[in-house]
């Protein structure tokens, strides 16, 4: 039977599907308003002749940071094939199922297909097609109007992780939000001060260092999922004797392949850090000559008001910079001498402890002041809080002072998303610096998200002075709160969705915007609140040779056009052009993407990127490893940190006023022991990540679909209580609003925790969103920080039923 | 003689359904079915565990056409359209096949699927290698061991695409081959021994 | 005689029946086996239920008729005719529901040009078309008024018996020959399926004669009757012992049989268990024990229907207790196979143990095809049984008339 043979060159039933941007365009209008119907697209069967393959070459997602390089096989103008990119050394050759399923997603059902005008309410998400010609000309009226009323900082852009509009926000002048406002960086709020650069918390060492280390210990992190490209360094580390030790309250994939896991109470990892930090003082655990050289730990600190005693008086430069160490020295008590000294006196011998005397004033060691905090903080207490045994807490720290290098690692999802993650942060800086583990092989700290590898900068697109972004009025999520003078938004991605807890706020404020403009590939929760929508597409389309460049995992990768533009979308370098030709601002923008993409490489004034050429990556199927990343990135190797002092700094002075210049517990807004909010609703609500999606995206991804669809999950001890089944439809609720989905049972989540994988976008649950739970509450200190008052998401708690 | 065979690392194995949707993609496996699955062993939930919190362990339990030595599949076909080749692959002859599903029955590891319809593809096209026979309704099939790759000596799809490399692909009657080493290091088992089927995919910890 | 308006009647209702089923099968064909309720965890149903029980069916006509040449066992050579014409309309409906099932019906041609002997399905085929030739051959000789064709017979019969034996048997091993499949892997198997064969298949017979004597197509003695109850009890009682022993091996270990076990106890299958060791052996035999009843051509009436239906049972929880559960158990399980409506998409398509339930077109196809059989039985009586042929001499079958006095 001719029927089971090979025959790929063939028409199957639906037809061949168009692909040419032409035809495609005159296409997707035949659709009006049916923007979400598959058949709109699939052109009726034409003959072709032969099949014609070839490979072309992408990278893939960035928020799992993976951005891995694919090979994509393309046959009669599809995608047939997605499979690693067999340049790269097979170390790094890798992709996950998301990679592989775009071979169906790219071609959903929830593609949008052409610009749309809203016609409904917004929120309703009623629209009709428009031409592009139409949409531009509406968008260009309509930015133009608020900034000519309001100014141009009046037009706020908020951009998801993926999309890529790098000269957008300054070719308008616009304000923007991004992962500052709020999401992944509440550890990094206390973590960053300590090594003075301002990474969000980024590790010290790389991913490929934990096989030098002893002892790994992963914190609020999932990397097995949330990090996949990371499971090769975790098992080579495994393999190579280093002990996984996973702290987690629930039995995630991660700590399922852990040596050892230890649950935790949710949102107190702080309590655990600083339940280890008394073990290793009272233990004498520390590494003294680490502490004295290579910290603030020796620096001294007025015992009445908390100031750091220094040289002089801090005087602040006309441009706001603070002193360096060099221009004020900070002081130590030289134990040789028994006199006060700059810690950049040559000979000085630093005393950890004791109490001095200096003009009058009572000055003590940053270390013996962290002694005095610590009694707070013993061992039995953060047994109480964390609910793990002492005797665990004890051997922990044991084996991170003692045990040999060690590493900590920590995510941005758990103790990330609450409100003490600052305290979190620091706690983890000062467990590092007391027991030396930083700055050397196998001591590496910090969230290890995308590798933290080597990086190469690219060169910056200049355009003219007066193109810059306007400073930020306020963190975003304050729009909906507090008075301002955003009155445009151009939402590139689902951020009114995804960015934002308690979702009934954020749909008031959006009711106000003048203006909102929404580009997306999908037709995600977020479209639906837009005026003008526009269609972007993939990161597999594209409308010249050259898309883009990205460096990530030690290789600068390339990003080809794998098939042309599907239906009338367009790429976001041509979004982002249109969108400043309809103010007539294009002309400062690079002509193509190509132009932008040699400029980035060619004109990048990073070392490691000297004689690079766009031709060089082209000929190596995109990828060209960065010099020199033989050995893996051991940062701060030198002990330099680019704090004023040039020392691991664990005194936050500007934080004294908060009781947080030394890591100080605080609990939680709403989720500790003993809150009557509890009597209500007893659950902690959680939201972490799943291989199975990238937040809200692949939630239409038939592929995916396969193997997952939104549920929540319960311990059986929480069912039970509940007289719920597995399957059953369920309500979550609290008084900020409720969503509905199936619940499943499940023996890895903890006890009085509901669980979910965050992002969903509504259609696909059976009611409501996640984020019409999520806690919004942001906390005092929050704006003493670096980046601001974190989204405490996890923080939440709510009570499930049945619907 | 060439006997091929996988050898999964069970440690290394993160349960992310990667091999399954490669596998899927590769052999353009239509909606409704794969050839390779990843099973949360003895759960009712997938990323489930047994035992009781805190107590818990959860294994990942990749699984896809043996390749048996003794294949219980084989011996029932009447048609002979399932056969093994000489490269020591199970595989299927859809031209042959007639649809009755002895081979399912008898098949202990449920490896098999049937075209119980006109096959439905998202995308609709027929993606994947371009050598994969289309199968067309009413014909069983199953994990091929990628032939269509390994014939021309490369690895399986979804060997290429393990993320944690936690698939070995080789040759089992060449001692010195990776996968015929490690077998023997890690004292690696087969799935349902018992069944005396003689698995060529063996697992290990 | 003539064809009475019941005949006629009746006959068109079957012929109706029949049309339903075709149509319901084409359209089976046109959309694959999809629109049955089976999936890859249930990758047999309602066909091959029905092609055991009607394999079974066959066996008590033949192994009657020719134990009356076999065994010279008098009595019973007065129903052979009819006794044939039922095994072989059985046979013909039980071939049918294994090309029904077939997914691939139009390769089924590859059976022949490449057969693989190790294959039971094959070896079923096989036994399966020659018990039916010779079922064909012995319905040819007992009708024919060529001289010597009463000798022949008796030949033929004595290859009959124990084809009819074989085709049990491999029909039994097909299933317990499969180490994967917990409840069918027995040695048992075989004889199981022998005595529920005659079981069954004695019922039907004994049904259908009562059936024939009420319409006046054919006549049989009460006595014989009486007689071939008394066999049938016999049957049922070694049945019965049958299963205890397969009941008591899969249970006594604790182990992988007794999960099966404890579904056909208590789980999906256990309805089916329990009506067919309640009603398909229990009630039958306490009725047929005492041959004060075997006498009330009622109550043997009642013990053959509670036999008829309760081995149908026993083929439903024989075949489908073991696609229940999966050697390999684990989340998500096993995926349907089949995008249709019938079986969900998504996450919804797999379980994590088999469930099944035959659709309104395997019902059809199966009434079609039931019908189909009667309307064959019922025509094939009217030509060939001795009280409707012209002219009816003394034809070998002709006894079969002989003392029938009620
Ligand atoms: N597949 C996939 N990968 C992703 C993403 C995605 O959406 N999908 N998103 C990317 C982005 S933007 C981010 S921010 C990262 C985040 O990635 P991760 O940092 O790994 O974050 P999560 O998966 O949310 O949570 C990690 C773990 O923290 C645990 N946890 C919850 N509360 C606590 C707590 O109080 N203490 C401790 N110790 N653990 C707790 C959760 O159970 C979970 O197992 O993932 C990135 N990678
Ligand atoms: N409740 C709760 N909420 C959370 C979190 C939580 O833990 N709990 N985590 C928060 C965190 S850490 C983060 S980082 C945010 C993530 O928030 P987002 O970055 O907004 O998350 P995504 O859903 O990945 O959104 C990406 C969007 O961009 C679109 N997109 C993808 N690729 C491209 C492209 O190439 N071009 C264009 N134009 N569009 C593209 C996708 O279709 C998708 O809609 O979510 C936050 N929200
Ligand atoms: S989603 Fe998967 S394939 Fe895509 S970049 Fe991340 S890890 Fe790689
Ligand atoms: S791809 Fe590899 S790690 Fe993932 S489930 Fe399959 S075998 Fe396991
Ligand atoms: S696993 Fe099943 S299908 Fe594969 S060879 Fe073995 S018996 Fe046959
Ligand atoms: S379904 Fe096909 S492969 Fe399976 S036993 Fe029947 S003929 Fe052989
Ligand atoms: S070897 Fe090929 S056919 Fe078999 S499971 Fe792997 S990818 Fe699928
Ligand atoms: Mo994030």
């Amino acid at each position: 039977m001719s029927e089971a043979k090979g025959s790929h060159g063939k028409l199957t039933r639906r037809g061949f599907l168009k692909v040419s941007g032409a035809a495609a365009g005159a296409l997707g209008l035949a659709g009006a308003a049916g923007m979400v119907t598959a058949d709109d697209w699939l052109a009726p069967a034409k003959a072709h002749a032969e099949s014609e393959e070839h490979v072309a070459y992408t990278y893939h997602h960035e928020a799992c940071m993976g951005n891995c390089s694919l090979a994509c096989t393309v046959r009669d103008g599809r995608i047939s094939l997605i499979q690693p990119n067999d340049a790269l050394d097979p170390y790094y050759a890798q992709c996950c199922l998301k990679g592989l399923s775009e071979v169906q997603h790219v071609y959903g059902i929830e593609r949008l297909q052409t610009p749309l005008k809203r016609v409904g309410e917004r929120g309703s998400g009623e629209f009709e097609s428009i031409t592009w010609d139409e949409a531009m000309k509406t968008v260009g009226e309509k930015l133009s109007e608020v900034r000519s009323k309001y100014g141009n900082a009046s037009v706020h852009v908020a951009c998801s992780g993926a999309p890529e509009y790098p000269l957008l926000v300054d070719v308008l002048g616009a304000s923007t939000s991004g992962l500052g406002d709020g999401l992944d960086i509440g550890v990094g709020n206390g973590f960053d001060p300590a090594l003075g650069d301002i990474t969000a918390g980024a590790a010290t060492n790389e991913i490929r260092d934990w096989k030098n280390s002893k002892l790994l210990i992963i914190t609020s992190s999932n990397p097995l999922e949330s990090s996949m490209m990371q499971a090769t360094a975790f098992f080579d580390a495994k393999e190579a004797g280093c002990e996984i030790v996973v702290v987690d309250p629930h039995y995630s994939t991660t700590a399922s392949k852990a040596h050892r896991w230890i649950p935790i109470k949710p949102g107190t990892d702080a309590a655990l850090f600083l339940g280890m930090v008394s073990r290793i003082l009272d233990e004498k655990l520390y590494d003294e000559g680490f502490l004295k050289a290579n910290t603030t730990m020796p620096f001294l600190v007025s015992v009445e008001d908390g100031t750091v005693l220094r040289d002089h008086d801090e005087i602040i430069s006309e441009a706001g910079e603070p002193e360096t160490g060099e221009e004020n020295p900070y002081m130590v008590w030289d134990g040789a001498t028994q006199s006060v000294k700059s810690y950049l006196d040559e000979g000085v011998e630093p005393v950890l402890e004791g109490s001095f005397t200096v003009d009058g004033v009572v000055y003590e060691p940053v270390f013996q002041q962290l002694f005095a905090n610590q009694k707070q903080h013993t061992v039995s207490w953060a047994a109480e809080k964390t609910g793990i045994d002492e005797a665990t807490i004890e051997s922990l720290a044991d084996q991170y002072a003692t045990g040999g290098p060690a590493s900590l690692a920590v995510g941005y999802g758990g103790s990330d998303k609450y409100s003490n993650a600052d305290i979190t942060g620091h706690a983890l800086a000062l467990l590092g610096a007391l027991t030396g583990n930083v700055g050397s092989t196998g001591r590496g700290m910090g969230n290890y998200l995308g590798g933290s590898g080597y990086g190469a900068e690219l060169a910056m697109w200049p355009l003219p002075e007066d193109m810059i972004a306007a400073p930020s009025e306020m963190p975003s999520y304050r729009f909906r709160t507090e008075p301002n003078n955003t009155h445009a938004v151009i939402s590139i991605g689902n951020t009114f969705q995804t960015y934002f807890a308690n979702m009934n706020l954020t749909r008031e404020w959006l009711d106000t915007v003048d203006f909102i403009l929404g580009i997306e590939i999908f037709n995600s929760d977020s479209v639906q609140y837009a005026d003008i929508v526009l269609p972007a597409c993939t990161k597999f389309e594209c409308d010249e040779e050259i898309g883009g460049v990205k460096c990530a995992y030690n290789h600068l990768r390339l990003r080809e056009k794998v098939i042309d533009p599907l239906f009338e979308s367009k790429t976001d370098f041509q979004i982002q052009y249109e969108i400043a030709k309809s103010l007539g601002l294009e002309g400062a923008l690079p002509k193509t993407a190509e132009d932008y993409v040699r400029f980035q490489i060619e004109e990048s004034e990073d070392e490691t990127l000297r004689g690079v050429k766009l031709s060089d990556l082209v000929s190596n199927q995109g990828v060209l490893p960065l010099p020199g990343i033989e050995e893996p990135r051991i940062g701060y190797a030198d002990q330099q940190y680019s704090t004023p002092s040039g020392k691991l700094d664990l005194y936050y002075s500007d934080l004294v006023d908060f009781g947080q210049a030394l890591p100080t517990w605080e609990e939680n807004l709403e989720l500790f022991d003993g809150n009557s909010r509890m009597d209500t609703y007893p659950l902690q609500f959680v939201q972490a990540r799943t291989r199975f999606h990238i937040h809200s995206q692949f939630c239409d991804a038939t592929w995916i679909q396969q193997h997952y669809t939104p549920y929540l999950e319960l311990n059986p001890a929480d069912m039970e209580t509940r007289s719920l089944t597995d399957g059953d439809a369920v309500t979550v609720f609290n008084d900020r609003g409720s969503f509905s989905c199936p619940v499943r049972v499940n023996a890895s989540v903890r006890p009085g925790i509901a669980r979910i994988y965050e992002g969903m976008w509504s259609k696909y649950m059976d009611g409501g969103n996640i984020q019409d739970v999520t806690n919004d509450t942001t906390i005092e200190r929050g704006d003493m920080l670096v980046f601001g008052p974190v989204i405490p998401f996890n923080d939440t708690l709510v009570e499930v039923k049945k619907a | 003689m060439t006997k091929l065979g996988i050898a999964i690392n069970l440690d290394r194995c993160i349960g992310c359904h990667t091999c399954a949707n490669a596998c899927k993609m590769q052999n353009n496996v239509p909606m409704g079915m794969l050839w390779n699955r990843v099973l949360t062993e003895g759960c009712d939930v997938v990323d489930g565990a047994l035992g009781e919190y805190p107590n818990l362990t959860r294994t990942y339990l990749p699984i896809a056409c043996q390749h048996c030595e003794n294949p219980a599949c084989l011996k029932v076909c009447p048609t002979g359209a399932t056969y093994k080749d000489e490269m020591g692959r199970v595989e299927i002859d859809y031209d042959k096949c007639i649809g009755c599903r002895m081979c399912m029955a008898a098949c202990p590891y449920n490896a098999r699927v049937f075209n119980w319809e006109e096959p439905r593809r998202d995308p609709d096209f027929n993606y994947g290698d371009k050598d994969v026979p289309v199968r067309p309704k009413g014909v069983a099939e199953k994990c091929t061991m990628c032939k269509e790759r390994t014939d021309l000596g490369k690895e399986p799809m979804c060997v290429v695409c393990c993320p944690t490399k936690a698939r070995t692909f080789g040759d089992l009657d060449d001692p010195e081959s990776e996968i015929s080493k490690l077998i023997r290091e890690k004292k690696a088992g087969v799935l349902l021994e018992e069944q005396g089927t003689r698995p060529q995919v063996h697992y290990f910890n | 005689m003539q064809t009475s308006a019941k005949f006629k009647a009746a006959a068109g209702v079957l012929a109706a029946l029949t049309a339903a089923g075709v149509a319901a099968w084409i359209y089976q064909l046109m959309n694959g086996l999809g629109v049955t309720g089976m999936s890859n965890g249930t990758s047999w149903g309602l066909y091959i239920t029905c092609f055991m029980f009607f394999v079974g069916l066959s066996a008590g006509g033949l192994i009657v008729a020719s134990s009356a040449s076999v065994f010279h066992v008098k009595e019973y050579k007065k129903v052979a005719l009819p006794a044939v014409i039922l095994s072989t309309v059985c046979i013909c409906v039980a071939g049918m529901f294994v090309l029904i099932d077939l997914g691939g019906i139009q390769r089924v041609w590859r059976i022949v040009v490449s057969p693989n002997p190790a294959s039971p399905l094959f070896w079923d085929i096989c036994v399966i078309t020659l018990y039916l030739a010779i079922n064909v051959v012995y319905l040819a000789f007992m009708t024919s008024r060529k001289p010597g064709a009463q000798d022949r017979v008796a030949v033929v019969s004595r290859f009959a018996l124990p084809v009819a034996i074989l085709v049990h048997s491999v029909t039994a091993w097909i299933f317990g020959l499969e180490i994967a499949k917990e409840g069918w892997y027995s040695a048992i198997m075989a004889p199981l399926f022998v005595v529920s064969a005659m079981d069954s298949g004695l019922a039907l017979l004994l049904l259908s004669l009562m059936g024939l004597n009420k319409s006046g197509l054919f006549k049989t003695d009460k006595k014989l009757l009486t007689n071939l109850a008394g066999l049938l009890a016999t049957c049922i009682a070694i049945d019965g012992f049958l299963i205890g022993c397969e009941v008591l091996t899969m249970a006594y270990p604790g182990a992988a049989g007794a999960e099966t076990l404890s579904i056909m106890a208590t789980g999906a299958t256990a309805p089916f268990f329990w009506f067919e060791i309640i009603v398909g052996i229990l009630i039958p035999l306490a009725i047929l024990l005492f041959a004060k009843n075997r006498a009330r051509m009622g109550l043997v009436a009642a013990a053959s229907v509670c036999v008829v239906v309760g081995v149908f049972c026993k083929r439903v929880w024989l075949l489908l207790t073991s696609f229940v559960e999966f050697n390999v158990a684990g989340a998500p399980g096993v995926i349907s196979g089949s995008s249709a409506a019938a079986h969900a998409a998504g996450t919804d398509a797999w379980a994590l143990a088999s469930a099944y339930a035959p659709t309104w077109v395997e019902i059809v196809v199966v009434i079609g095809a039931v019908s189909l059989g009667v309307l064959a039985f019922m025509l094939l009586c009217k030509k060939l049984l001795p009280g409707n042929r012209a002219g009816a001499g003394a034809g070998p079958a002709e006894s079969g008339l002989a003392g029938e006095a009620a």
